[in-house]
């Protein structure tokens, strides 16, 4: 006991010690993969297109048009990023500055204060996910990144859940356990696909054992991308999700 | 008896004996032999079933030749034998049997009996190519459910992957446990916390838990038939997702495969590279591990500690690689970019100070009565009854049985490379948790000896096409165990068969026994003792 409570003192707080995206929170979607336009040189032999293992990176429309980028997508195997001469793709980078993180915790916490009065369900259901997701949410409840002192939790039950985080993406023998735990989770609620796979089913696919996408079977309300999402990300989508739980 | 006896001896047997470079060696032999020789192979040779793969030869076209309806399914059976040059317990080389089946009469004989491994194998190759096993002790459904229907096999080449199946209209067969006291608890597929999903049936009497019944397999998604086609790169990216904390080492394992297929050397410093990135991935692994451990026990103190060392490897592969879960960095060939001298010190600076800092977790474990009381001779899992069903990785080590791909086949640069293999035979969640501090602590050390010895030089070669139809082994052991992979390519270098036996496909049985007589509350802490991931199982 006495040692235990010498640990304690001598490690301090773990938490909000390492950083946050620049420019990464706040947009409508937190796009991972951004592609630049203007920096495009529309190439001739468009690598990026053709090495994308998922069509995350496509060209839309006639011979010579731009390239455009899917972020639901990408699996964040940077193919396109090693290939690009130009340097018009890149991907949001977690390492830098502290006061944004500082900005997003502090409105994610006033905001959950005032839709749930203090707290956010939040029921994890895994419908086919490689468990890196699954993984990347346990790292969420980690002293480092410390999701509960926003006030959300992972809860037992769907019915104790205002929030359904599903991974995966819908594999055949887990369709009726989504579409049951849907509906025991009580009004409002809102369901979040995390990962590129439950997002879009890239890079499974649809299959006779897969759906492709959360999407695909049921309303999603939020997406996580990434493959998996950085716990910022997760947390960046959640207040998402909050804000729409505070419209409905 | 050794390798070269048993061919003598069944020689008139053998259709055909093929050796390769890469120390496997296939043997042909009609199906009506194989009993007797895998009889010969388990008890003389003391083999151990490593897994068995079937190729449907349906549209196998080398040189123009397609293969006979009589022998339009190959199955491979692959035991790890002793040797290598020590010819000791330590060093296993392969030996793969194959037999052909006809479309007419898609029957084997079971295996099962003589090498009760085989039991997944046979019941997984009934549901996907529809071949009979003969004799099998349980046939149920592994990875088809029962409103799955019975006469859709997914694996044949003249199924379509993108098919729609609907789903069948029956009632699932009603499990009983009948007795004074005894009741019938299920769980799953969905449960209570971070978990992927699985169903459990458990027997009890009172709390102690008589039998245990689990159903898998809730997560297939065909991994294998979708990469079906594919080329040699895309697939590495199927590959890195079979599982997320495994990621590296079943990517590693797929490019050994191919590396072996097309007979390529990867430069040193690619490898070297490897062994130190696939060590920090079994660091995190296994910090993962005893995290759940002391979850499971509800011991938060130690297990938010461990979480704290667990997050300072993940940021450091972050801040290197760009990926928490040292994804996009391997490829076939090597690696797809090299890692400055800047980088390696960051990564080993991280080894070290996990190596340092683990003395506090394990003594916050071993200090305390009350956890010591829930994982000694809890969840026992004994020698005989591990070796039987082929268990691997830590499980194995756990039970006292040497069982470490790093030193059984010494892939990439572990054969330069000065490590232990930890044993334990206290054969319990004590045991297995024992291992995992110890391996810890190597890891650190061989990143270490890796790091010192790096010299400069090119990280890959280029592969672009790959030799058609030729079978190759990749395998690696990962914190989970041991992975092996299986490819074919086709002539358009294309993968043809590809076939996952993750360590959880090979340790999920062993729960069952293991849990055997303890109580239901502690089945999580068993569960993951063994580190069983739901995943890479169910591909």
């Amino acid at each position: 006991m006495l040692s235990m409570i010498k640990n304690i003192i001598m490690n301090g707080s773990a938490t909000e010690k390492k950083a946050c995206a620049k420019n990464f929170m706040e947009t409508a979607y937190a796009p991972l993969l951004r592609l630049d336009e203007k920096k495009c040189a529309a190439c001739r032999d468009k690598k990026c297109v053709k090495l994308c293992p998922t069509g995350a990176i496509y060209v839309s429309g006639e011979k010579g048009a731009a390239v455009k980028a899917d972020h639901l997508k990408c699996i964040e195997c940077r193919m396109c990023e090693d290939n690009c001469q130009s340097g018009a793709v890149s991907f949001a980078d977690f390492g830098i500055g502290t006061a944004e993180f500082k900005a997003l915790s502090d409105k994610l916490e006033k905001e959950i204060k005032g839709v749930f009065s203090r707290s956010l369900h939040i029921r994890q259901l895994d419908v086919g996910s490689c468990n890196g997701c699954d993984h990347e949410m346990i790292s969420v409840c980690n002293p480092v990144f410390d999701i509960s002192r926003f006030g959300i939790d992972f809860v037992a039950s769907p019915r104790h859940a205002d929030c359904l985080l599903v991974t995966g993406p819908v594999s055949w023998n887990l369709k009726e356990s989504l579409i049951r735990t849907i509906e025991a989770t009580p009004d409002p609620k809102i369901i979040v696909a995390m990962g590129a796979c439950a997002s879009s089913g890239a890079p499974f696919g649809k299959s006779y054992a897969s759906f492709g996408g959360v999407d695909k079977v049921s309303p999603v309300d939020v997406f996580i991308p990434g493959c998996p999402p950085h716990p910022y990300a997760i947390i960046e989508g959640l207040l998402r999700a909050v804000r729409m739980i505070g419209k409905k | 008896m050794n390798k070269n006896e048993l061919l003598n001896l069944y020689k008139n047997h053998i259709i055909e004996v093929r050796h390769t470079t890469y120390g496997e060696t296939y043997i042909e032999v009609d199906k009506n032999d194989l009993y007797e020789i895998v009889t010969e192979v388990v008890s003389m040779l003391n083999g151990t079933l490593m897994t068995m793969v079937c190729v449907d030869e349906l549209k196998y076209s080398q040189k123009g030749v397609i293969a006979d309806k009589k022998n339009r399914y190959k199955i491979y059976y692959a035991f790890r034998i002793p040797g290598g040059v020590k010819h000791d317990e330590i060093s296993k080389e392969l030996l793969v049997i194959v037999t052909g089946v006809s479309e007419d009469e898609p029957e084997i004989y079971s295996i099962t009996d003589i090498c009760l491994a085989a039991n997944w194998y046979e019941r997984e190759i009934f549901d996907m190519f529809g071949i009979y096993p003969q004799n099998h002790l349980d046939l149920t459904g592994l990875v088809h459910h029962h409103n799955f229907p019975k006469s859709v096999f997914p694996m044949r080449k003249d199924f379509i992957a993108s098919t729609q199946i609907d789903a069948v209209n029956k009632i699932e067969t009603d499990h009983k446990v009948q007795g004074g006291g005894t009741y019938l608890l299920p769980v799953g597929p969905i449960h209570a916390g971070i978990i992927e999903p699985g169903h459990f049936r458990f027997s009890c009497f009172g709390e102690h838990i008589i039998n245990l019944d689990a159903q898998l397999f809730y997560t297939h998604k065909g991994l294998e038939k979708i990469s079906e086609g594919m080329g040699v790169l895309n697939a590495n990216f199927i590959s890195e997702r079979v599982c997320g904390v495994c990621s590296l080492s079943h990517s590693v394992a797929y490019s050994q495969a191919v590396e072996k297929i097309n007979m390529v050397e990867v430069p040193e410093r690619a490898r070297a590279i490897r062994v130190i990135l696939l060590e920090l991935e079994r660091i995190s692994g296994h910090l993962t591990d005893l995290m759940g451990i002391a979850v499971d026990v509800a011991y938060y103190h130690a297990s938010n500690y461990i979480s704290r060392l667990r997050e300072d490897v993940m940021s450091a592969a972050y801040e290197v690689l760009r990926s928490r879960y040292f994804r996009s960095i391997n490829m076939p060939g090597g690696l797809r970019r090299d890692i400055g001298g800047d980088s390696i010190k960051k990564l080993l600076n991280a080894a070290l100070k996990i190596k340092k800092e683990i003395a506090v977790a394990e003594d916050m474990l071993y200090n305390s009565t009350t956890f010591l009381e829930r994982v000694e001779t809890t969840g026992r899992l004994f020698t005989k009854t591990a070796r039987a069903i082929g268990v691997v990785g830590v499980g194995a080590r756990g039970s006292n049985i040497h069982c470490d791909a790093r030193k059984a086949f010494s892939y990439e640069t572990y054969g330069k490379l000065d490590f232990n293999e930890i044993l334990h035979d206290k054969l319990d969640v004590y045991a297995r948790m024992s291992v995992r501090f110890g391996e810890i602590k190597e890891s650190a050390g061989i990143i270490e000896q890796s790091a010192a010895s790096l010299k400069a030089g090119p990280v890959s070669v280029k592969i672009d096409r790959a030799a058609p139809f030729k079978p190759a082994f990749g395998i690696t052991e990962a914190p989970k165990g041991e992975h092996t992979h299986f490819i074919i390519f086709d002539d358009e270098s294309k993968i043809y068969r590809y076939h996952i036996r993750s360590a959880s496909y090979a340790n999920w049985l062993a729960l069952t026994f293991a849990v055997k007589g303890d109580i239901v509350p502690d089945f999580p802490v068993i569960n993951k003792s063994f580190n069983l991931c739901y995943c890479s199982c169910d591909k």
